[in-house]
């Protein structure tokens, strides 16, 4: 049912392309998350998959039907606004009732479905008051509300988090993935925070410039990026990257064809004190310590290398390495096994010896 | 602790200067209040009590100038007609004035010029507006109206000569002059309305007039509000128009409370007549304001 199939989308605005010929298939009962930087065309594709933006060419479908021309409200499906986009003159329950007025639901079965969604997100306290007098959160919930009202086949979320703070966003997360799973509709979420992507989507398609860069689950996304763009965008802080050649003492054989770039993650580095970190198939770097963060279970040291190229390294606290100084001079190495190559069109390439092999 | 003491004024100083202070310092403003509205007010009360004709002295009389108006037919005319103008002029100006603005909220470059031209009219004197009307709505063909409508086989129409025409022709100049302005406070309104109401709008299947009832006007309806009482302020007292086109006329069809007050007051000496008249016209617009408020302020959505 909730099934949505792009195919071909373009879109630009006069002479500026903001989507260039993109496909994607975004599976029924998915939590696929479209995650990418600003600008990158994320939410123009949701607000074309909603109808509220027209695509310049391709095509879409919602359910294997071809929504060409279909008005938004008829599209089987509900959004949810990063500012919520609340009825500033409804009560809650006229915000949540609007909808089903407006398709001429008798007022008994209107009641009935208010009474049952507000019990869901826990709004039946609030029914009566208008929006200026509730919280961030609680206007959230009436967004939901709102939409889950309709029982659409595909709920499509702007941003919905990223007003609200720190603390209450982690809760609502949690609370967006037990309602996926108890709706079992197709959620598609847009977001610039990879950390929501990350912790939310059953499915994650990482988008740069219009174009998708990978698509793939979190797991997979982490540990296998495609290229340059996808290390870097998720992971805090971000894969290191080194050109091959800032690398003198670059050590494990045999290298794939074509290699530019090499990358680690930064907790896979292993700090050795006495410089040159243990010996087998790796890559031994030597480097200065010149930063130093508490993350809470975790230290981040930033590094320098001998040619003066910044890394980021993260360690466990509490452990005999957690209490570096600045100026230290340390030894890393990386395990071979947890190198990533890409070429020089920032592809990732596979060494020979463990092509596919997806053990970590 | 310490913070909160010295926000406080010392006790030795809660005398003279700094309790009158303030007095002093709204005095300026209470004393124009006072001289100009509040002693008039007053003055106008004691003078609807007498008979005088600006010259001899002044006879008290008691009720009796109230007492010959209620039992005046021409009175009771005179009030039906300004409750009749006022009613027509606020509600066809601010209908008038919603379909303007509508029509241009989009800037394009169009709707730019008609806003520039319905908005003319309010810089032109309300006399001269009088003048040019008074011909156009001339009763023989000699006026533009009768003259473009004659070729459609339609009239003469006696536009201000029609007892039952006139009062209408007068808010058709009121409506002329002010619904450039209306409709230009409206459209900024309009324009406050964000785009996202609208798009969770279509997303909700609103119909267009569902939208237009349940988003677009209660969003703007602190304007309208303060619009609608700010008409019917200026309803009632409509004088300029009816002074050169009408003179009350015909029979009395287009006489209103501001215009007869100065007609009984300055043209037939009535003082104390007029005076009468001027208690009442205060009375109605508070009376109908306090109504006005009572009725419609819980509609009203302030932001």
């Amino acid at each position: 049912m909730g099934e949505i199939r792009l195919e071909n989308v373009d879109k630009s605005y006069g002479d500026k392309e903001i989507i260039k010929s993109l496909s994607l298939t975004i599976e029924d009962g998915s939590f696929t998350v479209l995650v990418g930087p600003s600008g990158c065309g994320k939410s123009t594709i949701l607000r074309i998959i909603a109808g509220l933006e027209k695509k310049t060419g391709g095509n879409v479908f919602i359910g294997n039907k071809n929504v060409e021309g279909v008005e938004p409200g008829k599209r089987n499906l509900a959004m949810v606004f990063q500012n919520y986009a609340l009825y500033p003159t409804m009560t809650v329950r006229q915000n949540i009732e609007f909808g089903l007025k407006n398709i001429k639901i008798p007022k008994q079965e209107r009641d009935r479905l208010i009474d049952e969604v507000t019990g869901i997100v826990g709004l039946t306290a609030h029914l009566e008051k208008k929006p200026q007098f509730l919280s961030g959160g609680e206007r959230q919930r009436v967004a939901l509300a709102r939409a889950m009202v309709k029982k659409p086949a595909v709920f499509l979320m702007d941003e919905p988090l990223s007003n609200l703070d720190a603390k209450l966003r982690q809760q609502l997360r949690l609370e967006l993935i037990e309602l996926h799973n108890r709706l079992g509709a197709t959620f598609l979420y847009v977001t610039h925070d990879q950390v929501e992507a990350m912790s939310m989507g059953t499915k994650i398609v990482l988008m740069d410039n219009g174009r998708i860069m990978q698509e793939d689950t979190a797991h997979d996304i982490y540990n296998y990026p495609k290229n340059v763009f996808s290390s870097k965008f998720i992971g805090s802080p971000p894969m290191n990257v080194l050109e091959l050649g800032e690398l003198s003492e670059y050590l494990p054989t045999p290298l794939p064809a074509g290699v530019k770039f090499v990358g680690f993650r930064p907790e896979k580095a292993k700090i050795a004190e006495n410089r040159r970190g243990s010996g087998g198939d790796g890559l031994s770097l030597e480097a200065t310590v010149t930063g130093r963060e508490m993350l809470g279970s975790e230290i981040l040291y930033s590094v320098e290398l001998t040619n003066k190229r910044k890394l980021a390294v993260k360690v466990m606290d509490d452990t005999e390495i957690s209490q570096l100084e600045y100026g230290t001079q340390i030894g890393l190495f990386i395990s071979s096994r947890h190198i990533i190559f890409f070429n020089d069109a920032e592809e990732r390439v596979t060494a020979p010896y463990r092509a596919e092999s997806k053990v970590i | 602790m310490e913070r909160s003491v010295r926000l406080k004024p010392r006790n030795g100083e809660r005398t003279g200067w700094s309790m009158a202070r303030p007095y002093i310092l709204v005095l300026p403003a209470i004393a124009i209040l006072a001289v100009f509205y509040i002693y008039p007010i007053f003055y106008n009360v004691y003078l609807s009590f007498h008979s005088w004709n600006m010259r001899g002295s002044m006879k008290f009389i008691g009720l009796q100038n109230y007492l010959e108006l209620f039992k005046s037919a021409d009175f009771r005319q005179i009030i039906m007609n300004t409750l009749v103008y006022m009613l027509m002029n606020v509600s066809l100006t601010v209908v008038l004035a919603i379909a303007l603005a509508m029509f241009l909220r989009k800037s394009t470059l169009i709707s730019r010029f008609i806003q520039t031209l319905s908005f003319t009219p309010n810089i032109i004197s309300l006399v001269s507006i009088s003048m040019i009307w008074s011909w156009l709505m001339t009763a023989d063909e000699s006026g533009l109206f009768n003259y473009v409508l004659s070729f459609l086989g339609l009239g003469p129409f006696g536009w201000l000569s029609d007892k039952h025409l006139a009062l209408f022709s007068l808010v058709l100049v009121a409506i002329w002059k002010s619904v450039g302005l209306n409709a230009l406070i409206i459209t900024s309104s309009l324009g406050s309305i964000p785009d996202y109401l609208y798009e969770a709008a279509r997303l909700d299947n609103a119909s267009k007039s569902a939208t237009f009832f349940s988003i677009t006007l209660k969003m703007i309806s602190p304007t309208l509000f303060f619009l609608i009482l700010m008409n019917i302020i200026s309803s009632f007292e409509v004088f300029e128009t009816i002074n050169v086109m009408t003179q009350g006329g015909p029979d009395n069809a287009t006489n209103t409370l501001v215009f007869s007050i100065y007609k009984q007051g300055f043209e037939y000496y009535r003082i104390g007549y007029a005076s009468a008249m001027a208690v009442i016209l205060m009375i109605m617009i508070g009376l109908i304001t306090v109504f006005y408020f009572k009725a419609l302020e819980k509609n009203v959505h302030y932001r």
